[in-house]
């Protein structure tokens, strides 16, 4: 009987615990999930999404992650992706920008190499090729 | 029961402790994690090279990192492993921190690539403004090159329509020498023409002349035949003259003292010198004649002083010139009148004569 006891704690330990994890999303936490998961695919159809299609596929893990932490009732693990879905909504802002930027500049670059060879000729008396 | 209990509380105690066990290469890795995450944040602090702007986000990581070695050291297990339930946190803050990180990363790239950006365009556009140069010759070129082949156009269209104008020219010099020589050919029939005409109204304007001076002296000639006629009776007229007897009681008649001017005999005078102040071609010849007798009444001698009696009548009222006067006494002879004409025969014969010919 005392061994009984024993299992018993042990059983209602183990499984009270998995059920305590598992209903302690709050609803504040489940709204900025939510918030957080839009947000993410509006950015994945716009500019955001064509030039920072990497950034966003690590967002859309980090948004199942969340989910599977909300599904699990982990707080604190929903919280963490959460976070780390919004910094990485702006890191992808900030590296869709750098790529537009730098894609910008590889049109300018050749541009300005054609342009140069251009002149180059024109220089070189070999006509204008335009 | 008991023995059943005690070997899952040791199957339990025994995955705890070898759980660590398991798990210290994780720690490793979270720790090695934590270093690259350390020495990348120096990098990236020094490519920011102290720039405000991206001084917050660094902070902000710096921050994120503190978090996860203050989470690793909190959770190091009795083994000196990191728990299991704080890896994730840890991770968490790793992730974090790299994220934050690469923001900043990329922001700088974003500034080096609009900056460079910058740079290209300022390079464009010297370079644009070098071969806009070069444009505005090749342009100007162009437009000298296409003006020029206008222009070429033109010369040759000029000197079609001059090649022309001298064909044309030279037909015209042509049909011009053809026509000169007709003209001067003309000008030669005209002139031959000409001078025929010449000859031919010189020889009939001598003939034309002489028939109107012919026609104007035989109109003269009937005027004064008229003129004449209107004196008395015409005897004769010829183309040198023409006599007219007027009856000689018309100038004189006989009184005591010698013939006399009868009272008419001055309008008679004036008519006669009027004809012949008309007609100044003309002498006049004036001549009285007597008839029957007494014969010294008659004859020469005392027709002469008739004859002068009226001459000097005719010089004083008629005004007439006495160069062409000449005056006479006939006597008794000719009779021109039958014996029972009476004193018809005492008459004054006037006969004017041309000086020259008239016809």
């Amino acid at each position: 009987m005392k061994t009984n006891r024993w299992f018993s704690f042990f059983c209602i330990f183990i499984f009270t615990t998995a059920a305590i994890a598992g209903e302690g999303v709050s609803k504040a936490t489940i709204d900025d999930y939510r918030q957080a998961k839009d947000a993410v695919e509006k950015l994945a159809v716009g500019k955001t999404g064509k030039y920072a299609k990497d950034i966003i596929e690590n967002m859309n893990v980090g948004v199942v992650k969340a989910q599977k932490a909300i599904e699990s009732g982990d707080e604190k693990l929903t919280r963490q992706a959460i976070e780390l879905v919004n910094l990485q909504m702006t890191l992808a802002e900030a590296v869709a920008a750098e790529r537009e930027a730098a894609e910008r500049t590889v049109v300018a670059k050749t541009e300005l190499k054609r342009l140069e060879q251009r002149l180059e000729n024109i220089l070189d008396g070999k006509g204008d090729g335009k | 029961m008991k023995r059943i209990a005690l070997i899952l509380f040791a199957l339990s105690f025994c995955i705890v402790c070898i759980s660590p066990a398991a798990q210290a290469a994780d720690s490793a890795k979270i720790l090695l994690a934590i270093e690259n995450t350390r020495t990348n944040l120096g990098n990236v602090s020094d490519k920011s090279a102290g720039n405000k702007e991206y001084q917050d986000d660094i902070i902000t990581a710096q921050n994120y990192l503190k978090l996860a070695e203050s989470e690793y050291k909190k959770n190091i297990g009795i083994l000196g492993n990191l728990k299991d339930e704080a890896e994730p946190t840890v991770n968490h803050y790793i992730d974090m921190a790299n994220a934050t990180m690469a923001i900043v990363l990329s922001r700088i790239e974003k500034a080096n690539q609009v900056r460079e950006g910058e740079e290209i365009d300022k390079s464009i556009r010297k370079i644009k403004g070098k071969i806009k140069v070069f444009d505005d010759k090749n342009a100007e070129i162009e437009r000298l090159k296409a003006e020029s082949g206008s222009s070429r156009g033109t010369v040759a269209s000029v000197s079609k329509e001059l090649a022309d104008l001298k064909a044309e020219n030279a037909l015209l010099k042509k049909d011009i020498t053809g026509k000169e020589k007709t003209i001067g050919d003309l000008m030669g029939d005209n002139k031959k023409v000409k001078d025929d005409l010449d000859g031919i109204v010189a020889q009939k304007g001598v003939e034309f002349v002489q028939v109107q001076s012919k026609l104007a002296a035989a109109t003269k000639a009937r005027e004064f035949l008229a003129d004449v006629s209107k004196l008395g009776q015409v005897t004769s007229i010829s183309t040198a003259g023409a006599t007219v007897v007027i009856p000689r009681d018309n100038f004189v008649k006989k009184a005591k003292k010698g013939p006399a001017l009868v009272p008419g005999a001055e309008k008679i005078a004036g008519d006669i010198a009027a004809v012949a102040a008309k007609n100044p071609e003309y002498r006049l010849d004036l001549k009285v004649y007597g008839y029957g007798a007494p014969p010294k009444n008659e004859d020469v001698k005392a027709t002469e002083a008739m004859a002068i009696m009226i001459k000097n009548l005719l010089l004083e009222k008629g005004k007439i010139n006495a160069s062409i006067l000449n005056a006479s006494g006939a006597g008794t002879s000719p009779a021109i009148f039958p014996k029972d004409a009476g004193n018809a025969n005492r008459r004054v014969e006037i006969t004017f004569t041309y000086k020259t010919s008239p016809l």
